[in-house]
């Protein structure tokens, strides 16, 4: 047997299957229902009125026959009641018996009824010959004032209900038929149902893809005045809304972005001249008062770190515009990361565990932005020794870097890759912009690659970054 | 689903066994059956002019067998009982006819009006009717027409002994 596919369970699980099943269920339901309730109507009357006629006619001919017995009766009279009542008969008065033809069916139950009572009494009985209707009937005398009393005379009869039977089982069966029946038109209906109504459904489906897509312009047709178009109606109002806000926040988003990418460019002029006025002053140090050395280091330093920020915040400002592109390259990783390290002097606090050679087409500068980041950030919050280690296989680049320090603070993880996060929150001016870790994700995420962070075993805060090994080359 | 499906098939099941003929207890099939009687109801009239009811015979028998015998005064312990119907010279042999329609019986005496002495002789032939009638498994409120040969038919009568 063929597994089901998770589309075929989806298919059987989905709105048009439980739909079309309701409808066929409901339909099927009501045929059986109505089948049934004629045909239990029909078999209850052929029933009722062929046990009345069998009743009536025995009562009639015995009381026919009655006026010429002579009371107390003998045998002869009694024969006389067997002889004017067809099939299986039983006739008592006392101790007097006369019977003919089959009669053990008659129960009991049936003598004790008819005993001493003033009503005809009837019951079903099943036999080895099929079902039988056993008629019990006194005979009573009626006073000239219409008073009567039982004569002790009893009639028994055996009536076969073969044919009644017969024709409450063809009526069950045309009830099965029509029930049956009634199965391929509920699905025929049931289908066009479905068809008409879950083609808007379709519609509204296809319509809040394109939505989600980013295709804000779309919308449904609705027709008619029903439930489903209202819904429609109300699907277009909640786009038109969603498009005004998602356009609002898109405006006000790029007038904040140009905002902090003209501020940063306006800072870059006068911030070269305090680079340059600070560089002069950082000569003539040792010239200085020792009074008035501590502050201008003071203010060397911090120059050289807004200059940082501003160039950081820059970067940050060209991936908000689109302008940042990868100038993608063939470039040998391993030597990327050793020249990384060589050009800042961390070569002694970090070891590096990576093949000899390892190619791959990437972006070489942001590359080092990425590693010079990374182990950066590691060596300022965690403690040497750092580990940076390098493999690959056939479609991605695994780079991973791994301190001796603490370790990650709990819940820090999420949020490390946002922009001014600052690990420590005491520390609320630290060497870094609080740019670092954004800038290496948005270069990370430039590349189409991904960047995790989390705790390494044993060891500190893990970084692990995965990028695709062969893009294709600019 | 699938529990509303086995409900389904469960319900469809029920619903179709539902129309068979079982066996069951025993029920009311209606009246039961009358019409025996320890012999034919005749009324004669005693010396006061009182109906009094005689059963010359051992069954209970027809209208227009208890007519005849009313007629033909065959009661031999009758006694001093006597009878305002004279027959005169009517064959024994004949039936009298009696039809039943609702709750009226029609008789055809094959007799003129004047055979009948008075109120009480048409007493005696209605009383005598309807006692058979009603033994019979007739209606107790059943009235009586009579026809004659001759002479317009008697309104519809009850008997006054019999208490209606």
């Amino acid at each position: 047997m063929r597994r089901r596919s998770p589309r075929d369970v989806r298919a059987l699980r989905g709105l048009r299957a439980r739909l079309i099943a309701a409808c066929v269920a409901v339909a099927v339901l009501a045929a059986a229902t109505a089948s049934w309730a004629s045909a239990a109507s029909a078999s209850n009357s052929l029933l009722r009125s062929t046990q009345q006629r069998i009743a009536d006619t025995a009562a009639r001919r015995i009381t026919d026959t009655a006026p010429a017995l002579v009371y107390p009766p003998d045998t002869g009279d009694l024969r006389k009641i067997r002889d004017a009542l067809d099939g299986p008969v039983v006739v008592t008065y006392e101790s007097l018996r006369v019977h003919a033809g089959e009669t053990a069916a008659i129960t009991e139950q049936l003598r004790t009824a008819v005993h001493g009572g003033d009503h005809l009494a009837l019951q079903r009985a099943d036999s080895a010959t099929g079902m039988k209707l056993l008629v019990g009937v006194p005979v009573l005398i009626t006073g000239v004032d219409g008073q009567q009393r039982p004569s002790g005379i009893e009639v028994y009869l055996v009536r076969d209900l073969g044919d009644v039977v017969r024709q409450v089982n063809a009526l069950t069966r045309n009830a099965i038929w029509t029930s049956a029946l009634a199965l391929p038109v509920a699905v025929l209906l049931a289908l066009l149902a479905a068809r008409g109504v879950l083609r808007p459904v379709r519609e509204l489906r296809g319509t809040a893809r394109k939505l989600a897509a980013g295709d804000l312009d779309a919308r449904l047709r609705p027709s008619g005045v029903d439930e489903l178009a209202e819904l429609a109606t109300t699907f277009n109002d909640t786009a038109a809304s969603l498009q005004s806000s998602i356009s609002e926040l898109a405006r006000m988003e790029a007038d904040s972005r140009r905002f902090v990418a003209d501020v940063s460019h306006e800072l870059r002029t006068p911030l070269t001249t305090l680079t340059s006025v600070a560089e002069m002053l950082e000569e003539d140090l040792e010239r200085m008062p020792s009074d008035a050395r501590a502050s201008i280091e003071l203010a060397i330093a911090e120059t050289r770190r807004l200059a940082s920020l501003v160039e950081d915040l820059m970067e940050i400002a060209r991936f908000d515009a689109g302008a940042a592109q990868p100038h993608l390259e063939r470039v040998d990783i391993p030597g990327v990361v050793r020249e990384c390290l060589r050009s800042r002097s961390w070569t002694e606090q970090v070891r590096l565990d990576s093949p000899e050679e390892l190619a791959a087409v990437l972006d070489r500068r942001r590359l080092d932005v990425i590693v010079a980041n990374l182990v950066g950030n590691a060596l300022r919050h965690g403690e040497p020794p750092v580990v940076v280690r390098l493999s690959a296989d056939e479609q991605e680049v695994h780079l991973e870097v791994i301190d001796n320090g603490p370790g990650l603070p709990e819940g820090v993880a999420a949020q490390l890759f946002a922009r001014f996060h600052k690990a420590d929150s005491s520390r609320g001016r630290s060497a870094g912009s609080g740019l670092g870790m954004a800038i290496t994700a948005e270069n990370v995420w430039l590349h189409g690659g991904t960047i995790e962070a989390g705790n390494a075993d044993g060891a500190g805060a893990r970084f692990a970054v995965r990028l695709p090994r062969w893009s294709e080359e600019t | 689903m699938k529990r509303t499906a086995s409900a389904l098939c469960v319900l469809l099941v029920v619903l179709l066994t539902g129309c068979t003929v079982r066996p069951s207890g025993v029920f009311d099939g209606g009246d039961a059956a009358t019409g025996i009687a320890k012999g034919t109801p005749v009324y004669l009239l005693d010396s006061e002019g009182d109906l009094v009811l005689r059963r010359p015979t051992s069954s209970l028998g027809t209208i227009g067998q208890a007519l005849r015998l009313l007629f033909t005064g065959t009661d031999p312990d009758a006694g001093a009982l006597h009878s305002r119907v004279h027959l005169g010279s009517v064959p024994t042999a004949l039936d009298i006819p009696a039809t039943i329609s609702g709750d009226t019986i029609t008789v055809r005496l094959p007799i003129p009006r004047r055979r009948v002495y008075g109120a009480k002789g048409i007493d005696q032939i209605v009383c005598t009717v309807l006692a058979v009638h009603i033994q019979r498994g007739g209606s107790p409120s059943s009235q009586v027409v009579l026809t004659f040969t001759t002479d317009r038919p008697t309104e519809p009568r009850t008997c006054p002994v019999l208490g209606q």
